[in-house]
């Protein structure tokens, strides 16, 4: 696939069924080839077990002016296989409620070494929409 | 030492060994031939062969073989190979007209709801992510906005048919009654 929004997290961000600050926000870093993405996922149990490498929680979430934003996350100490998938996701309660919102496959590539790994969000991707 | 080198160009990719074409294909059978090469590299088979290519892998590392070419790598190094096809394919992927157009109406509802993840490197796509968010009517609905001027991009000018018109102006009709008397009626 390519990078995209889960189309149940569609349908959750626009009837604001995602609360980005005051719900927990997680990134996985997941092994491409354990999982295949499917529009029918929408929640974290659709993610095998297998393929997931690392997770962490965004934190410092702030909305300035209504845009949201987020402190770049740190995966400490990462082990296992090479990923080349990062899923998005809310992550309160089981993970058969937690929403699957966003997945990226495409130019985030790394390979473990037991170091940390950074998902740094790209300042780029902000569309300043305050007035 | 081979030196690999992999080029995409739209929605197919190219591998070159030592400067020389070895063999091209679309983005898919890229994005097959890294699986292969990735169920080498995780052990879960020692043998595949697919189109013309074929690879198997034993104690010392893995032999690759691509029509008359053939050569020996360590794993590491097939496991960098299978990486870079992988990112190739990926890269290749995201110049299919249904993906740009997927990217968009994702990015576009992103933007909306001012979510700071974009989708897309492509300057072409972030212009026009910025386009359909100010101006897609499905998503100024779900999530209203006051001022949509440094969104980046300009509206898309474009024909309407008299019946959409009639609902354009039904709907502004509808709005400034809402504003005049708190009240949509």
């Amino acid at each position: 696939m390519a990078n995209l929004v889960y189309p149940s997290a569609g349908v959750s961000i626009l009837s604001a069924g995602i609360n980005f600050v005051s719900d927990t926000i997680a990134a996985s870093i997941i092994d491409g080839a354990d999982y295949t993405y499917s529009a029918a996922h929408d929640f974290y149990d659709d993610v095998t077990a297998p393929s997931r490498v690392a997770t962490g929680n965004l934190a410092s979430k702030t909305t300035t002016g209504g845009t949201f934003d987020a402190a770049d996350l740190v995966l400490s100490s990462v082990t296992g296989d090479p990923t080349e998938i990062i899923i998005l996701r809310e992550a309160d309660g089981a993970e058969s409620a937690q929403q699957l919102i966003i997945m990226w496959d495409t130019g985030v590539s790394v390979t473990p070494n037991g170091g940390n790994i950074t998902i740094q969000w790209n300042a780029s991707g902000i569309y300043d929409l305050t007035p | 030492m081979t030196r690999f080198n992999i080029r995409t160009k739209g929605e197919d990719c190219a591998l070159y060994v030592d400067g020389s074409l070895l063999v091209s294909g679309s983005w898919g059978a890229f994005d097959a031939l890294a699986q292969a090469m990735r169920r080498i590299v995780r052990g879960v088979s020692t043998y595949e062969a697919d189109r013309g290519v074929e690879m198997r892998a034993d104690v010392n590392g893995v032999v690759l073989s691509i029509g008359r070419w053939s050569s020996a790598a360590t794993l590491e190094e097939f496991a960098a190979l299978a990486q870079g096809i992988h990112t190739a394919a990926r890269t290749a992927e995201s110049q299919n007209n249904d993906v740009l157009n997927q990217q968009v109406a994702d990015g576009a509802l992103l933007a909306r709801a001012r979510l700071p993840f974009g989708l897309s490197d492509n300057p072409r796509v972030k212009d026009e992510i910025g386009k359909v968010a100010a101006t897609d009517s499905t998503l100024r609905r779900a999530i209203p906005f006051t001022n949509a001027a440094k969104i980046p991009g300009v509206p898309r000018v474009r024909h309407v048919s008299n019946g959409e018109t009639l609902k354009i102006l039904h709907a502004q009709h509808a709005q400034m009654r809402k504003e005049l008397y708190g009240q949509a009626s």
